[in-house]
């Protein structure tokens, strides 16, 4: 039992910390230095809408454009979130100085609010604000909020030959986790989860839990010997981080498994190049390598699903096709076809509806299928 | 036949006091509050009146004193020239006495039906004579009197006489008792002194009430109103029965020095024209035209029609603006006052003139809708809101153009707002006999509701002004309240000290939001 990486990894996250800390001292001192010299303090803070969001091809991945916006305490309308940005930063860099657990950003959003003095209004009003802020200077220090104490829940379960040493020092086995599966942990960064042991050949994520719960109990990921993961639909960050970290570090391919429709195509693209909201996260969170495996257009026929699993296609899912085909990450001839393809065929079908032609369909025939046919987008 | 004389037997004729004693709601009597009111107004404005035409600035005690049985003691002083001993039993005694009923030029006692009878009323109502004491010259002891109204012959009754006590100064006293009812509010002695207060700056009012309360409005003008000249009537607004009987008495011999003599702003030329336009002869005697009833109407016809200039405003003593915001400022300290006058104009052939006020903010009341005060010639309107011109002239604007709102029920727009309009005219138009509200022709109408917008649109930039520094105020009460978050933050940042911080980002704010703004009618309270 070797202790070095424990130790190497708590001075890298001591060291992290500090830098941490320091670099909010700075954004501190900036701001304080204007202030000090009579000029109006402000910020430039990256500007996160759709126009300033961009796809680099060659990297497979959307990042955040050069759009700053700036955030200057006398202008209306922006104080109050210059007042945010400075009292997250406090906040963040006061938790990082006690050393105590990691929040949940929920949690730092309590400690924050709170009624300002002399007024009617609170420091925050709901939840999203404060999230908002802390993505802001995630960007601006170009750093993770795990790595800045903050957690978010986490949604995603895995299952699979792999052994992990967790935050708490415990070994995870997620080969023995029970029917449910293991949970990812909000923080999947190697100082609190690191991999030691990894025999599965893939990963496949699937979109959906009760689809993954079949192929749990059906030990799917032991049969074919993959890590079986789902995010139980829009990934969160965890396990965003967790299919790149699987990909990029240990090599594995990963296919995705979604709905056939444009909510499926967009969440393989939130594994795959990124989200748009968070388009700064991609960098970490983003897995360019991974492929869509289905369900696509074509399987319907291929596979024979019944005519009673189809779903005709809303107008709110027509306006949702239109918007991905316009998407740069979705230019590529495949896509276009498959997107073309699904416009023409009018109808979704749920990666659910394959029990309709046997329990054992998924696990036994379509995934086996997919994978050996080797045709992924 | 038989039936008929009969009945003609039976008629005879009613006096004039025995005609009001059986109609007192003719004279304003018809409920307590109505009666306390009326008497009070009769006295006051007799006192006023008397001492404006003595050119003394009038100084009036009022005190009601509540007695057993629903009856109260009224007594007004006043600093007037006093009443010769000859006119007392007539204007006390008799109704319908007095010299202000003719005259063609503005007044407030045309609105009365003076104060025998408040007289009246109190000796049916309480038995007792009203008790008069007066003095006309400081050198000679005041006069004592009781006086009574002789019903059945409407000739005044005399029960006392006799020296009274010695005074300073010229003046007079009143007291009758009466059953009346004391209330407070709307349509009130309290309200109605204050409005009178309100439109007359240049007199002392005291007022002692039956709870042993004193009110005080002291004069903010040591000047008197100018008293309206007396004036021709215009030929414009003259009645047809009117004509007739000017054509037959008067002294002049032609038709044409009767038009120019008898006649505002009638020159020779337009005289001339006149009369030869409708055929008659420019030099044929009045009473001819008099007795020929189709001419007179012709006449009568194209004098309505008749260009001529309007009425002079000489006939007229409207407040004038200063005096009217000091009053208000003083009696409501409003934050905002607006003002306007308008040009006098012709009604009915007479001249008139609109005054109004509008005040904002202050210490009137926030709640509830714009408190409307209606005037009449320096007289207080506290009836009849509703068919008055000047309610619906104020009802019918568009106050949400003037950035106020109305209540859903209400006609009227809500705030702390109040509206004063005053109409001086040689001849005010009423609706009816209890003169308590103005006709609604279309030219008063128009006039008032002109008036009324000239002050809305200054009261609206006002309060766009005040807005905006409301704006700007509000600014910067939160971004200093936000500067010490501010600075604790920084703090926990730099290590700074947040004392040091928070006097810069104080320093800050203020240099780029001032603090107060100067503006008209000052400012409200700040922190």
């Amino acid at each position: 039992m070797s202790d070095d990486g424990k130790t190497g990894n708590r001075r890298q996250s001591e060291q992290g910390k500090r830098d941490v800390i320091k670099q909010l001292e700075e954004l501190g001192r900036g701001i304080e230095t204007s202030l000090l010299s009579g000029d109006e303090p402000k910020m430039m803070v990256a500007s996160r809408s759709l126009g300033n969001v961009e796809y680099d091809d060659s990297k497979g991945l959307l990042e955040l454009g050069d759009g700053e916006r700036e955030r200057s305490y006398l202008h209306t309308g922006r104080s109050r979130k210059f007042l945010q940005t400075l009292l997250v930063a406090a906040q963040i860099k006061r938790l990082l100085l006690l050393g105590g657990p990691s929040l949940d950003i929920r949690q730092l959003y309590y400690t924050l609010k709170h009624t300002i003095i002399d007024t009617d209004e609170n420091t925050f009003d709901s939840q999203v604000d404060s999230d908002k802020i802390i993505e802001d200077l995630e960007i601006m220090l170009g750093v993770l909020r795990e790595r800045m104490g903050l957690v978010a829940t986490p949604n995603g379960v895995l299952a699979g030959h792999m052994e992990v040493k967790d935050a708490t020092g415990d070994i995870l086995d997620f080969a023995r986790m029970g029917s449910a599966g293991g949970s990812i942990p909000p923080s999947v960064e190697e100082e609190r989860f690191e991999i030691r042991d990894c025999s599965a050949d893939f990963v496949l994520v699937v979109e959906k839990y009760a689809v993954w719960n079949l192929l749990h109990q059906q030990r799917f990921w032991d049969k074919e010997n993959c890590l079986l993961l789902t995010g139980k639909g829009q990934p969160a960050r965890a396990e965003r981080r967790l299919v790149k970290r699987l990909n990029d570090e240990l090599g594995l391919p990963v296919y995705v498994f979604c709905d056939l429709d444009p909510w499926g195509y967009y969440i393989h693209s939130v594994y795959r190049q990124g989200s748009i909201n968070l388009a700064f996260f991609s960098e970490w969170g983003g897995c360019p390598g991974a492929r869509f495996i289905g369900l696509r257009v074509g399987d319907v026929k291929e596979f024979g699903i019944p005519r009673s699993s189809w779903i005709s296609l809303s107008d709110g899912d027509h306006r949702r096709l239109e918007e991905l085909r316009a998407y740069p990450w979705f230019k590529s001839r495949g896509w276009q076809d498959e997107l073309d393809g699904m416009l023409e065929f009018g109808f979704k079908v749920e990666q659910d509806a394959l029990v309709a032609l046997s329990i054992d369909f998924t696990a036994d025939e379509y995934l086996p299928a997919k994978l050996s046919g080797e045709d992924f987008l | 036949m038989e039936l008929a004389e009969r009945f003609a037997v039976e008629q005879r004729e009613i006096s004039v006091a025995e005609f009001f004693e059986k109609n007192r709601h003719l004279m304003g009597f018809e409920s307590g509050p109505r009666a306390m009111l009326t008497a009070v107004k009769e006295m006051v404005d007799n006192s006023l009146d008397a001492c404006e035409q003595a050119l003394i600035l009038p100084d009036i005690k009022i005190t009601i004193v509540r007695l057993d049985g629903g009856l109260f003691r009224v007594n007004v002083e006043d600093n007037g020239p006093g009443i010769a001993d000859t006119a007392v039993p007539g204007v006390f005694g008799k109704l319908l006495y007095g010299s202000r009923f003719h005259s063609s030029r503005q007044s407030r006692g045309q609105q009365g039906m003076g104060v025998s009878a408040a007289v009246l009323y109190s000796q049916l109502t309480s038995g007792l004579p009203a008790s008069v004491i007066t003095s006309t010259s400081p050198e000679k002891p005041a006069k004592k009197y009781e006086v009574r109204v002789g019903i059945h012959h409407n000739e005044p009754d005399v029960l006392a006489r006799e020296d009274g006590p010695s005074w300073k100064n010229t003046g007079t006293m009143v007291e009758i008792v009466l059953e009346a009812t004391y209330v407070r509010g709307r349509q009130s002695v309290p309200a109605y002194l204050e409005a009178t207060a309100l439109v007359n700056p240049h007199t002392n009012i005291t007022f002692c009430d039956p709870f042993g309360e004193t009110t005080t409005y002291e004069k903010r003008s040591r000047v008197l109103p100018p008293v309206g000249q007396e004036v021709l009537p215009h030929p414009n607004g003259v009645e047809l029965g009117t004509l007739l009987s000017m054509l037959e008495s008067t002294r002049s011999e032609r038709i044409l020095s009767f038009l120019i003599n008898e006649f505002s702003r009638l020159g020779r030329h337009r005289a001339n024209r006149l009369c030869t336009e409708i055929g008659i002869d420019p030099l044929a005697p009045p009473h001819d035209i008099a007795r020929d009833l189709n001419k007179a109407r012709l006449l009568h016809k194209s004098m309505r029609a008749i260009r001529v200039s309007h009425p002079t405003p000489r006939a007229l003593s409207p407040i004038g603006e200063d005096l009217l915001t000091e009053s208000i400022r003083r009696v409501f300290e409003a934050e905002f006052i607006a003002t306007a006058t308008r040009q006098p104009f012709s009604c009915g052939g007479y001249p008139m003139v609109v005054e109004t006020a509008l005040a904002y903010g202050g210490e009137l009341q926030e709640e509830g809708a714009m408190h409307l005060m209606r005037f009449a010639n320096r007289v207080p309107l506290l009836y009849q809101s509703g068919a008055c011109a000047i309610t619906r002239a104020a009802e019918s604007v568009a106050w949400k153009r003037y950035r106020l709102e109305r209540a859903r029920n209400e006609r009227l727009p809500r705030g702390p707002l109040l509206l004063a309009v005053h109409i001086a005219s040689s001849n005010v138009p009423f609706t009816s006999e209890s003169k308590d509200a103005l006709s609604s022709t279309p030219e008063v109408l128009r006039e008032i509701e002109l008036a009324i917008k000239d002050t809305a649109r200054l009261l609206r930039a006002f309060l766009v002004r005040n807005e905006q520094g409301e704006e700007k105020r509000r600014k910067a009460a939160q971004l200093r309240a936000y500067n010490r978050e501010v600075a604790t933050a920084l703090t926990a940042l730099t290590g700074s000290n947040p004392d040091m911080l928070c006097t810069s980002l104080d320093d800050l704010v203020d240099a780029h939001l001032p603090a107060e703004e100067h503006g008209d009618g000052g400012h409200r309270h700040e922190r």
